[in-house]
């Protein structure tokens, strides 16, 4: 608290010095000036125009229009004015002796047309040739979410976005067309105003009120300016800049809100009855007869952990500039308490940008940010003890008895603790601290030559600290006892490009060409410190000294470097026939020197037929564009030293009585390591009708990802499990369509509809050399452990799940009672599992004989599931009425599974008492209740203890339909007539209440079906305890003065 | 009105577009366990019987089969109605079915019907449970009683026949040097045919072994039979109890009773008054791990056989009593089939007890109680006029030992209590009751074992 207190009264004073510093105050000889009315009208209609910009040119002073198109300011008769108006031209007005003027603005064409941004400039949406999809902020504003990605969700063809765990200030796993990578992630290339990130989280640190646009780049001909790093495609975030429209404006923005875990989607399980039930069925007798806790509620433990989270987002802009000067700054607060008790998320970030034009042919800027963020709770999914697995699996009720209660609590172990003990003992903190500095300088060179060169500097400074204090698992049963540690990792990362623009216009040619020269270096230096056996937990982490057992001590460096050449043409006759040509060459430090350099070059053209007569003649489409694109993307993501033998250290040796580290090596090198590259072919269409009021884009493409990583086996006799070697082949091609509609415009009422969906098949082509398959284990939270539960397939898509296909239950009549032995063995004619130990019974789940040899073995196990969806996308509908607006965004993916981690540990009872199981585990096989296709029974006696109760062998039981409609976000907002908010002085007055993840139509039986506890694409579609996801309910309050 | 028309369309495209969507997908609904009348009644088959082997099936499986009940409605197969109707029993609460050893079914196809009923209603499975019997060698020779007391100078006393599996018709014989006994070859039945001299005081213990033969094979079982000579002034034995091994649906005792108490129970626990309420559910019979608690029933216990034996450690059967846990109250009886001791001058009923704890006699008590066989009520055991030959003979019993040795139980675990005067003559039955009442006083889980309990009558 006293922390967050220090934070805030620092930020407060930056926000005011900042805002200070840029205010200015002229004062002006009074007899000077007179007084100048005027009226400024549409040249269209003939209405009065509000909000007009009036400046007097060279100097600071201006006003704008009132509600009826009305303005007054004082000026010296040699003054020039400016109206300008967003979509008409701009005039310039000599004042002269002009006491009273009217003013008529005119449609200016040209600068309503929408800009994209592209890697190194903008270009005019109408002339793209590649695949580019931008959203403005301001169209997505209403929503409750402190990251942008969030906001995407939905809203863009091919775009893919995921939540992998619901907790507070958790970044999004982002793909664009699927995955191109095996080894690698599938994120893609951030530039943030300019300066590129490869760090996925880096976007949570970005306040989304700073952020003026984003701009996806889809496809190689897009992306190939980006080189090495643009095979997932990039996301460009331009964030807001100054006005030079001589007038000052301050937006405020406030929202609050709650957020829960909606009580449909906690996960039933067993009630006391049952609980206590099962425990009887296992041979336990602490609880005594089950009839008792009929009428006793027990504890249910996720309602225990999971609590309302408030949160706060505050944030202040100001616009301000002239001619000369632009400047925005701005300051943000986020405060999210998660819907997990003792998690929470907060953020501070303050924003400086200035551009300034030195003169005609020189222009400098600067953008300069801070941000803090610092995540709190402990690690969910991939905890040993996480509290979500301990919610659903801690017992309900103690024993009755007061005698047995004592000896149940003494029965604690790692997997068995009470979840609010955990939660409220394990202090878990990440807190980061990010300044970002971009510096530019452009200059005219010649008259339509641009120079501009820029120097970007990333200092990101992530810590992870965690405590086990008293009353933690850890502390009380490890023998680490009271134990804390701290990870440090220090991004330090500079760049600099260089550029040169040549822009030539003329008759009905128009050439712009692009040439730079860049480079990059990023060096992460980590450190690693921990102590265990505090005597005590009242200093926490802030004195290591105490724990009596400190470890060794670790650090590390890592570096890599790039540097590249690239150039663009982009050629344009008559507006009709386009063509884009570009190229980049990258060289790596991460390459070994013969293949050091990457090449990247790419090539599309794009027609716009509406500009042909006889197209128009049609009288169909208002818009018609065709585009087709070739290019070549890389992907360098591997380790900064996969090409070199590395050396690490490990334990030392006795030498005499001294001790001398050892050195030894840590991995072999593949010296031919080169990069992963993705050709990419895409097709698209572009209509409009009814004067587009519906506009249809359709895309197509194909990608093929060559000399994918991937651990090339070795011998074991090597002393190596594998070696990094380009080997690996992958497909993706897909189609995207997007659908935008205004269904209807009336004068006081408006609805438009936004529709996309994306198909994407990904294959794999080619693994190591004579390999056909590979199947391996995403490693979580140690469930199914010694089984290789996913795999590789050539021919079958990336990341598939793996295991044995249920086609029942053992049923009594299965088997032959010998009552000489008392013995029973499988009838004949009954399929057999292999098993190394325990007995085969009644109530055990039966598996398909895929080889048909009479027997289940490990040769019976299959594909048992797709975690890619077949098709995703969204649909949002907005309606305005006078100053309401009511926005409802839908979303889905189709096809989808999910392997369900939890019904896979907490959804068949194994042999240890006093857990507690999913509810399906009440209908579980029993005597009374021999069901076929549910859950099997309970091991428990002599007999049922082969290894298939929970957590062993995986079967499609575990793997869901993860298939999903969300009512993602219901937004409605008010703005006040203007007339109201101009007498008290405000531009603009807004109010806005926002429900986020309204509600999620599945069939998926987790927590929520929008789910991955892995981001690599090799490990998606898994749920094991991962933080479930809330439905928020905010209200917004947004003044504009 | 062209506008309206158009808007007209697009909404017509939409609505239904959204309605695929969420039709699609229904959220998730698990099964409900079943509830309704009882379905696909399942047994496990069986190789083929053994004619006279005690089997007991494998539970069997039933759809709402949660608190139903069992019952055998018909059996059809080759042996006579009488042997049908003796020969299977049904545990009426989970429908195990139990073949009776020592049965005399003929070779042939059996199929049992069986119906199941719960609160939804009733259904009757046609052959549920079917089997082939067939006969196989004797391995298997026992009387019931094992143990007999004849008077030296009598003629013509009897045992029981013998029971024998395998599969009739039988052929019995035995060997016995001094010409005491003969058996009847067809029923193997022992009578005494001479006097034998024996001292007033006296007694000569004499054990069998007893052959049986069928058309495929035969089978010789020692100590088939055990047989006191006694004198005059010896008490000559009314009643043993008979142990066997208990199964799921037997809890092994042969010619006594158990019963467990349920309702309101008041008694004297550590000399003041107690009053506690005692469901069938908790404080009722439990079949767990092979072995019943909260009931009288039999267990195994290994005791060093250092008198009878040559110190061998020998499974023995045990009457014995054990609460479900060690705070679960409990009252039960164990009550003896009637006991003839008409003509008898006087009557002794002896215990040789053996307890796995030390402590806690007062609220673990066992009493042995007696009455009129006359006023014995079948129907409401609890509520018959006993009369108390021993409150508590706990403190009696050989406290805690590991191993049980045969001569400390019948050296310090030996107690003998007089049957009174007014019921000598008469015929009687006798009832060990178990009070294990009150936890807060202390465990009441420990376990007792009874390794003798006789009646021993003067003529």
């Amino acid at each position: 608290m006293k922390k967050t207190k220090k934070y805030i009264s620092r930020a407060f004073y930056l926000a005011v010095f900042i805002n200070l510093l840029f205010f200015t105050t002229d004062i002006y000889a009074q007899a000077q000036f007179r007084k100048i009315k005027g009226t400024v009208v549409e040249d269209a209609t003939g209405d009065p125009m509000p909000g007009v910009t009036i400046r007097i040119k060279g100097r600071t002073e201006g006003t704008i229009t009132d509600y009826e198109g009305k303005f007054s300011i004082r000026a010296k008769e040699s003054d020039v004015l400016i109206f300008s108006f967003i979509g008409m031209v701009t005039q310039e007005v000599p004042v002269g002796l002009n006491k009273d003027l009217t003013i008529t603005m005119v449609g200016d064409l040209e600068e309503l047309e929408e800009i994209v941004v592209t890697g190194y400039g903008t270009t005019k949406a109408k002339d793209v040739t590649g695949s580019i999809k931008s959203i403005k902020l301001d169209e997505i504003a209403d929503n409750s979410s402190t990251s942008v990605d969030d906001m995407l969700q939905g809203r863009l063809a091919g775009v893919r976005l995921n939540k992998a765990e619901g907790g507070p200030g958790q970044a999004m796993v982002f793909e664009i067309r699927g995955s191109n990578s095996i080894t690698g992630s599938s994120d893609p290339l951030y530039i943030v105003d300019g300066f590129p990130v490869d760090d996925p989280t880096y976007i949570t640190t970005i306040a989304p009120e700073d952020i003026e646009r984003i701009d996806i780049l889809k496809d190689a001909s897009a992306t190939a300016i980006y080189g090495s790093r643009g095979s997932n495609g990039v996301v460009i975030i331009s964030t807001k800049s100054g006005t030079d429209e001589s007038i000052t404006k301050i937006n405020a923005n406030v929202q609050n809100g709650v957020s829960v875990v909606p009580q449909e989607r906690r996960l039933d399980v067993l009630s006391t009855y049952e609980f206590v039930k099962l425990q009887e069925e296992l041979g336990s007798t602490s609880y005594a007869d089950p009839e008792l806790y009929r009428n006793i509620e027990g504890t249910n433990w996720q309602d225990e952990i999971f609590q309302p989270g408030n949160f706060n987002r505050y944030n202040v802009s100001m616009q301000s500039g002239n001619d000369l000067t632009r400047l925005f700054s701005s300051f943000g607060y986020v405060n999210e308490e998660g819907t997990m008790i003792s998690t929470g998320f907060e953020r501070f970030t303050g924003r400086l940008k200035v551009d300034h034009k030195i003169n005609k042919k020189l222009e400098v800027g600067i953008n300069a940010s801070y941000t803090n963020t610092e995540y709190e709770g402990m690690k969910i999914s991939t905890s040993t003890v996480s509290a979500i697995k301990s919610a659903i699996m801690f017992r309900p009720v103690l024993p009755i008895s007061e005698d047995e209660e004592q000896d149940e609590l003494e029965d604690l172990n790692a997997g068995y603790f009470p979840p609010v003990l955990t939660l409220n003992n394990t202090d878990r903190s990440e807190p980061r601290d990010v300044i970002q500095v971009n510096t530019y300088l452009n200059y005219k060179v010649a008259k339509n030559l641009k120079f501009r060169t820029t120097f970007g500097y990333t200092y990101d400074n992530k810590s992870v600290k965690t405590f086990y204090n008293e009353g933690t698992n850890q502390a009380w049963r490890g023998v680490d006892g009271i134990n804390g540690s701290i990870n440090t990792s220090l991004r330090r990362s500079w760049v600099n490009e260089n550029t040169l623009t040549y822009n030539l216009r003329k008759d009905k040619h128009h050439l712009n060409v692009l040439a730079g020269l860049t480079f990059q270096d990023t060096q992460i230096f980590t450190t690693f410190m921990k102590s265990n056996l505090f005597p005590f937990d009242d200093f926490g982490w802030n004195d290591f000294s105490l724990g009596i057992s400190p470890q060794v001590s670790q650090s590390g460096l890592s570096q890599n470097r790039l540097m590249s050449g690239l150039g663009r043409v982009n050629y344009t006759f008559n507006d009709k026939y386009l063509l884009t040509a570009s190229f980049r060459a990258d060289g790596s430090s991460k390459f070994p020197t013969n293949n050091k350099f990457g090449y990247f070059p790419s090539f599309a053209i794009a027609w716009r037929a509406i500009e042909e007569g006889f197209i128009q003649n049609l009288n169909v489409f208002s818009n018609l564009k065709l585009k087709a694109g070739f290019g070549t993307t890389g992907n360098n993501r591997v380790g900064n030293f996969d090409s070199v033998i590395t050396y690490g250290s490990g334990n030392g040796y006795y030498f005499g009585n001294n001790y001398y580290p050892g050195i030894y090596q840590k991995k072999l090198a593949n010296t031919d390591l080169k990069w992963e590259t993705t050709q990419q072919y895409n097709v698209g269409i572009e209509m409009g009708f009814l004067k587009n009021r519906i506009i249809l884009e359709t895309e197509g493409y194909y990608k093929l990802t060559d000399d994918l990583l991937l651990d090339a086996l070795v011998p074991p006799s090597a002393g190596f499990t594998g070696v990094k070697e380009n080997r690996g082949s992958i497909s993706n091609y897909g189609l995207e369509l997007s659908l935008h509609t205004v269904n209807v415009h009336t004068k006081d009422f408006k609805w438009t509809s936004n529709f996309n969906i994306s198909f994407n098949r990904n294959e794999v082509l080619k693994l190591s050399i004579g390999e056909d398959e590979r199947l391996y284990n995403p490693n979580v939270g140690g469930i199914f452990s010694e089984e290789n539960i996913y795999g590789l397939f050539v021919g079958e898509a990336v990341g598939v799940m793996y295991g044995y296909k249920r086609v029942g239950t053992y049923q009594v009549d299965d088997f032959v009672h010998n009552p000489q032995t008392g013995e029973y063995t499988l009838r004949d004619g009954v399929i057999d599992l292999e098993h190394t130990a325990g007995t085969l019974a009644p109530g055990m789940p039966k598996y398909a004989d895929l080889d048909g040899n009479g027997i289940v073995d490990e040769n019976d196990r299959d594909i048992i599931g797709n975690p890619n969806p077949l098709h995703h996308g969204g649909i949002q509908n907005t309606f305005e009425y006078k100053g309401f607006d009511l926005g409802v965004l839908v979303t889905w993916s189709y096809g989808n599974d999910i392997f369900n981690g939890n019904r896979a540990v907490f959804g068949v009872p194994g042999a240890q008492r006093n857990r507690n199981y999913l509810a399906e585990v009440a209908n579980r096989w029993t005597p009374d209740n021999p069901v076929d296709d549910g859950v099997w029974a309970a091991p428990v006696g002599e007999r049922t203890y082969i290894p298939v109760y929970s957590g062993k062998m995986m079967s499609d039981f575990w793997i869901e339909d993860g298939s999903y409609i969300r009512i993602k976000n219901i937004a409605l907002g008010y703005t006040l007539p203007k007339n109201i908010s101009d007498k008290i002085n405000f531009e603009r007055i807004r109010l806005s209440a926002t429900v986020d993840n309204v509600f999620v139509f599945t069939k998926y039986s987790g927590y929520d079906p929008e789910v991955s506890v892995k981001n690599e694409a090799l490990n998606r579609g898994i749920d094991y305890s991962a933080y479930p996801k809330g439905r928020t309910y905010t209200l917004g309050l947004n003044v504009t003065f | 009105m062209k506008k309206d028309k158009k808007r007209y369309l697009w909404s017509k495209l939409m609505i239904p577009l959204a309605l695929i969507f969420i039709t699609a997908c229904t959220t998730f609904l698990d099964d409900e366990k079943y509830s309704g009348v009882p379905h696909s009644l399942r047994y496990m088959p069986i190789d083929a019987y053994h004619i006279g082997d005690d089997y007991v099936s494998i539970q069997p499986t039933v759809m709402g089969g949660e608190n139903a009940t069992f019952e055998i409605v018909s059996i059809t197969g080759p042996s006579a109605e009488d042997v049908l109707n003796t020969s299977f029993s049904i545990n009426n609460e989970n429908g195990i079915i139990n073949i009776k050893e020592f049965c005399r079914i003929l070779p042939g196809s059996y199929s049992l019907n069986v119906k199941v009923s719960n609160s939804f209603g009733s259904e009757v499975f046609e052959n549920a449970f079917s089997f082939d019997a067939i006969q196989v060698a004797p391995s298997k020779l026992s009387y019931t009683p094992s143990l007999y007391s004849f008077y030296g100078s009598s003629l013509g006393d009897l045992t029981s026949a013998a029971n024998v599996n395998g599969g009739g018709p039988y052929t019995f014989s035995m060997q016995d040097p001094f010409n005491y006994f003969t058996i009847d070859e067809n029923s193997g039945q022992i009578s005494k045919i001479a006097e034998v001299e024996v001292g007033e005081d006296s007694k000569i213990i004499k054990t069998y072994d007893v052959s049986v033969s069928n058309q495929l094979g035969d089978y010789t079982a020692p100590k088939a039979v055990t047989i006191e000579i006694i004198g005059a002034n010896v008490g000559k034995l009314a009643y043993n109890a008979e142990l066997k091994e208990p199964n799921a649906v037997d809890i092994g005792l042969i010619n006594s009773s158990a019963f467990t108490y349920a309702g309101i129970y008041t008694d004297i626990v550590n000399e003041e008054e107690y009053s506690t309420i005692l469901t069938e559910s908790v404080n009722g019979p439990i079949y767990k791990g092979n072995r019943y608690t909260n009931s009288w029933h039999v267990a195994p216990w290994n005791v060093e056989m250092d008198e009878s034996g040559s110190g061998d450690l020998i499974n023995t059967l045990f009457l014995s009593f054990k609460t479900s846990t060690n705070t679960t109250e409990c009252v039960s009886m164990a009550v003896s089939d009637s006991i003839d001791l008409e003509g008898a001058s006087s009557a002794y009923s002896e215990i040789v007890a053996y307890k796995r704890y030390v402590d806690n006699d007062f609220n673990q008590r066992f009493a042995l109680l007696v009455c009129e066989d006359e006023l014995y009520n079948e129907e409401e055991p609890f509520e018959t006029p006993w009369t108390t030959l021993s409150s508590n003979f706990a403190p009696g019993m050989l406290p805690y030992a590991n191993p049980i040795k045969e001569s400390e139980l019948n050296n310090n675990g030996t107690q003998a209590f007089d049957i009174p005067a007014e019921l000598v003559g008469k015929k009687i039955r006798l009832a060990l009751k178990a009070v294990h009442l009150n936890p807060d006083l202390g465990n009441i889980g420990r376990e007792a074992f009874v390794y003798k309990w006789q009646v021993r009558a003067m003529y």
